[in-house]
């Protein structure tokens, strides 16, 4: 499988592909200049990763979307959708800030979206 | 922060584009037209479309709350001193431009005092400057306990407050003046096994027509002056 990694600025999460835990993060804010070109290599690459592995965990560390990157995390969780409906083992870990009474509930809307197990983790909640 | 949640949009509000396909679906159907497994692909598809439209809208939604929540969280601790929580001197500028504009439209009168704890250095060299922290905090709540709620109290500086007093002549301003160095006085902290307090010197001005901003404010600090120079714990009121 091609790697995937980008890098994170301010306006533009980072994405990684861990090969060896076959988990691909998502981590930082995204309001992109044009949405649709930044998930575009990334909706591409995830459809071709399970096209040829079929397990993957899904991992979301995003404390903020704007309206068209929201589109495309949905598009990218239809996709996951899709894979688990074909059998794959898709996996989802949304991370929330606790301090943020509103985080839970955007969680929650995303996790009504699908079927296959979707985690919703709380920073504190990892702290020993 | 407690804020009321925004509703979301649960049930999807009619569409009218839906509404008429289904029953020409099931027209289709009835009629046994050839068409209808096609349009009811088709149908399916605008319906997860239209959910999906309504769902990015209430997400976006609530990452807009979100913004605006924080938003006035930064804006309460940018007009907020710290230390006292009392407004700082930028939203003490603010609150004055706000009172100027105000008399100048519907002539009013407004008084401001200027106060400054006495030998507050030595409180700082003497006990270090936790305890003068402390000791700031407590005059910061004995002042505003002897103030009227329309009063704004803030910290101006250092160990300087400055009180906004709208509807207020001079006469009025110097018996509020002279109230809060009687409180000021009675004030006290523990502080190691000692008692510390501390005097207060205030100069009181107010606005007369004509006057800018600057010069109400020069004329309560050269109040604030007299009150030093006649021997501190007391208030001196411009003339």
């Amino acid at each position: 499988m091609r790697p995937l990694d980008i890098e994170q600025s301010t306006s533009t999460p980072g994405i990684r592909f861990d090969a060896a835990q076959r988990v691909l993060k998502i981590w930082g804010e995204s309001y992109p200049e044009n949405s649709f070109e930044f998930y575009a290599p990334v909706q591409a690459w995830l459809k071709e990763y399970l096209s040829a592995d079929r397990t993957l965990n899904l991992d979301v560390n995003v404390s903020y979307l704007n309206s068209s990157s929201t589109k495309c995390m949905l598009d990218l969780l239809d996709t996951l959708q899709e894979a688990h409906e074909g059998g794959a083992a898709v996996t989802l870990t949304w991370r929330y800030d606790l301090e943020n009474p509103r985080s839970l509930d955007l969680a929650e809307e995303f996790q009504e979206e699908v079927s296959f197990p979707f985690a919703i983790t709380s920073y504190q909640e990892e702290k020993p | 922060m407690n804020a009321k949640r925004a509703a979301t949009p649960r049930e999807a509000p009619a569409d009218r584009a839906l509404e008429e396909t289904r029953r020409l679906l099931l027209e289709g159907e009835a009629a046994g037209n050839p068409l209808a497994p096609e349009l009811a692909r088709c149908l399916a598809f605008y319906d997860k479309l239209l959910r999906r439209f309504h769902k990015t809208v209430s997400i976006s939604d609530r990452y807009q709350s979100q913004l605006m929540e924080l938003k006035t969280r930064l804006e309460v601790s940018a007009s907020t001193d710290l230390l006292t929580g009392l407004p700082n001197r930028r939203k003490l500028m603010e609150l004055l431009g706000a009172e100027l504009s105000r008399v100048e439209r519907h002539e009013g009168s407004f008084a401001v005092l200027i106060a400054d704890l006495d030998h507050f250095k030595g409180v700082n060299d003497g006990h270090g400057h936790l305890a003068g922290d402390l000791l700031l905090q407590t005059i910061a709540d004995t002042l505003r306990r002897a103030l009227r709620a329309e009063d704004a109290c803030g910290r101006w500086g250092g160990e300087e407050f400055l009180i906004l007093l709208p509807e207020t002549d001079l006469g009025q301003a110097a018996r509020v003046a002279d109230k809060l160095v009687a409180a000021v006085r009675r004030a006290a902290v523990d502080w190691e096994g000692n008692r510390l307090s501390v005097t207060l010197s205030v100069g009181v001005a107010a606005y007369r027509p004509g006057l800018t901003l600057d010069d109400c404010l020069r004329l309560a600090d050269d109040a604030l002056y007299g009150a030093k120079h006649q021997g501190r714990d007391r208030y001196f009121v411009a003339s």
